[in-house]
């Protein structure tokens, strides 16, 4: 009895981790058009891109001639996530461009749930760019 | 005390001796406000700078600013800090947050920053004196960065919880406001401690 009374519980403890799961509804022509962009991976953290995997990223040239890019995030598991990010820019010469602002991002995704990251290259020369994602280190 | 016990007692003082030094680390330089550093239920270095850099983005393609030259003769808009009140119930150094926002700007090239320190007001004093000048503009910006800090609390038993709220506007000289945005900052933690 006690056995079962126990398998029960855990059964609901891990009904409700899976609760907070994300659903979307959106038009089914969207009107926007991305420009998706390819891009080159490193994978070091074979568990991190199990949980929290880049999706996509665009771009686009802002009128004044700033590179924007968007970058999907999404929450592979069924159970919330936090990881950090960061983005680091980099001259046509190939040189890191140092900002004052940005830096680690600490972000937390509802389970399934995809972020949109909108960034702005730091100054007008900045073309390349780094997206790093790790866990909290423990 | 018989042999096995003196063995007992040397042992247990050396692996006390071992736990005790095991309690203290040597200071280590981390990334400042990256993944190894301290999350706090206040305002820290990480908040800022991602403060910072979230409206730094926005203000580098902003029209007001992005557009400023091509409708001035190649001029660069002036930026100057104005009042940044802190409604919030902690201590913010303002600078952390402002300093960064016009760092980024200024060194994007998209805006001049109007010095307010010391020793470039006074050299720019003097020469308007001795040019006989009553007042140059050396001190009059295009813009002028303002806003407000303000804090959200909320517990629900052991569960605490804080909301801050940078909220930064860029005013124009004729008190419009041509950009504004809020950047929210959640903390949260579980736990009957002495803070908050």
């Amino acid at each position: 009895m006690n056995k079962t009374l126990i398998a029960c519980a855990l059964l609901m403890l891990a009904m409700t981790a899976c609760r907070t799961a994300v659903n979307t509804v959106e038009n089914a022509d969207t009107i926007g058009v991305s420009n998706i962009i390819e891009d080159k991976r490193v994978v070091t953290d074979g568990t991190l891109k199990r949980r929290v995997d880049v999706t996509a990223i665009n771009d686009r040239t802002a009128a004044n001639g700033f590179k924007q890019i968007q970058i999907q995030l999404t929450n592979r598991r069924n159970t919330l996530q936090t990881i950090f990010y960061t983005v680091e820019w980099f001259d046509a010469d190939g040189m890191k461009i140092t900002t004052a602002g940005g830096g680690w991002t600490q972000q937390q995704f509802m389970a399934r749930e995809s972020l949109y990251i909108v960034l702005t290259a730091p100054t007008i020369n900045a073309n390349d760019f780094i997206i790093k994602l790790v866990e909290k280190p423990r | 005390m018989n042999k096995s016990q003196i063995i007992t007692v040397q042992c247990l003082l050396v692996a006390t001796f071992g736990m005790m030094t095991g309690c203290t680390t040597a200071p280590t330089r981390i990334q400042a406000g990256g993944p190894t550093a301290v999350t706090t239920m206040g305002v820290d270095l990480a908040d800022f700078k991602n403060t910072a850099g979230a409206m730094v983005k926005e203000l580098l393609v902003h029209p007001a600013i992005a557009n400023f030259s091509q409708q001035n003769g190649g001029k660069l808009p002036a930026l100057n800090v104005g009042k940044i009140l802190n409604k919030s119930d902690i201590n913010i150094d303002m600078g952390q947050i402002a300093g960064r926002i016009n760092e980024d700007l200024l060194n994007s090239g998209t805006v001049e920053l109007v010095a307010n320190d010391a020793g470039a007001r006074d050299a720019n004093a003097q020469d308007a004196f001795e040019s006989d000048k009553k007042n140059n503009n050396a001190g009059k910006a295009d813009f002028y960065l303002e806003g407000e800090i303000m804090v959200l609390a909320a517990k629900e038993g052991k569960l605490r919880e804080k909301n801050y709220t940078f909220q930064m506007r860029l005013n124009d000289r004729n008190r419009k406001t041509r950009w504004q945005r809020s950047v929210d900052i959640g903390k949260q933690r579980r736990g009957g401690g002495v803070a908050w």
